[in-house]
């Protein structure tokens, strides 16, 4: 009986731990496409941005600072990259930076696309390659946990 | 290429890193941010300012950018920049090290797959791409050099 009890406990907290791991890959998923989409998208529109201005050091700093806030993209990718920041500060507070790391790199991988698909570039062979290695290496990276400083004893 | 370009690449990279590795290393040592409801978004950002090593970090952060602009100014950048992508295998080494996550070779064969991606990736770029050090910022002096790029 006593055995039997033990053992009905043993299943029910390793279900419970199988609940929070699932909710915590769900939680870790959600955060890393809200860090790469801000990221890639943030970083194109404040290159899009300050492509449009003026050299810095030709123009009075008061003038630039108003050209800087009227820009319709540099403000709203800024917003961008602090959502990326906060995401990927969050993500560190229960994942490993080994893990994190190379998942934020798919990054360029939706970078390529929108530059292809978006900004109708035509995207060179490489750099399409280099997609693909970015691609297997997040997949390899995804099969493993996502916190392994938790497995310590 | 010349000494102060190396000196660069390598403040870059291990600036880069550490600021991440002090990041996470404060984030991780104050517990898991759980609560995301929008009226508690302001708790969540004071409790992120409010920790010494991500301030650090965010230091190591603006230096390494810092360093980069001035490669920028001087490096080869079809070589240079690429090279900045090994912070992706110095992270690594940090989160082994310093942190002592568990990095098992899948892992690691994933952070080599990926620093070879992106080394392609940022070498053919010719639109606003991340570097090494993944500042938002650096994506605006990027694509103007790479425009008129390959000088190797």
């Amino acid at each position: 009986m006593r055995q039997a009890l033990s053992a009905s406990g043993k299943l029910f907290t390793s279900k419970r731990v199988v609940e929070t791991r699932s909710r915590s890959q769900w939680k870790t998923a959600i955060f890393l496409v809200v860090a790469v989409i801000a990221n890639s998208f943030g970083n194109l529109l404040l290159a899009i941005g300050m492509d449009g201005m003026p050299s810095f050091a030709d123009t009075p700093f008061p003038h630039y600072v108003y050209l800087l806030v009227a820009n319709p993209y540099v403000i709203p990718g800024t917003v961008l990259s602090a959502i990326y920041m906060l995401a990927q500060l969050s993500l560190f507070s229960w994942a490993d930076l080994s893990f994190v790391a190379p998942m934020i790199a798919s990054s360029y991988v939706v970078t390529a696309l929108l530059s292809e698909f978006v900004l109708g570039e035509r995207v060179e062979l490489e750099r399409w390659l280099g997609v693909l290695l970015i691609c297997m290496g997040v997949a390899f990276v995804m099969r493993t946990p996502c916190d392994t400083k938790a497995e310590e004893p | 290429m010349r000494m102060v370009t190396w000196l660069l690449i390598v403040m870059i990279v291990v600036l880069g890193s550490a600021g991440d590795v002090l990041c996470a290393k404060g984030m991780a040592s104050g517990g898991e941010i759980s609560n995301f409801a929008p009226s508690h978004l302001g708790g969540v950002i004071r409790s992120i300012v409010e920790r010494r090593l991500v301030i650090l970090g965010w230091v190591c952060d603006a230096l390494s950018f810092f360093s980069l602009l001035a490669l920028l100014s001087i490096a080869q950048l079809s070589i240079a920049v690429p090279a900045t992508a090994l912070s992706f295998v110095v992270d690594t080494l940090g989160a082994r090290f310093f942190l002592h996550e568990h990095v098992h070779w899948k892992r690691w064969l994933g952070v080599l797959l990926v620093t070879a991606g992106v080394i392609l990736t940022v070498r053919s770029g010719t639109t606003p791409q991340l570097t090494g050090a993944r500042g938002p910022s650096a994506a605006a002096v990027q694509p103007h050099h790479y425009e008129t790029g390959n000088h190797n």
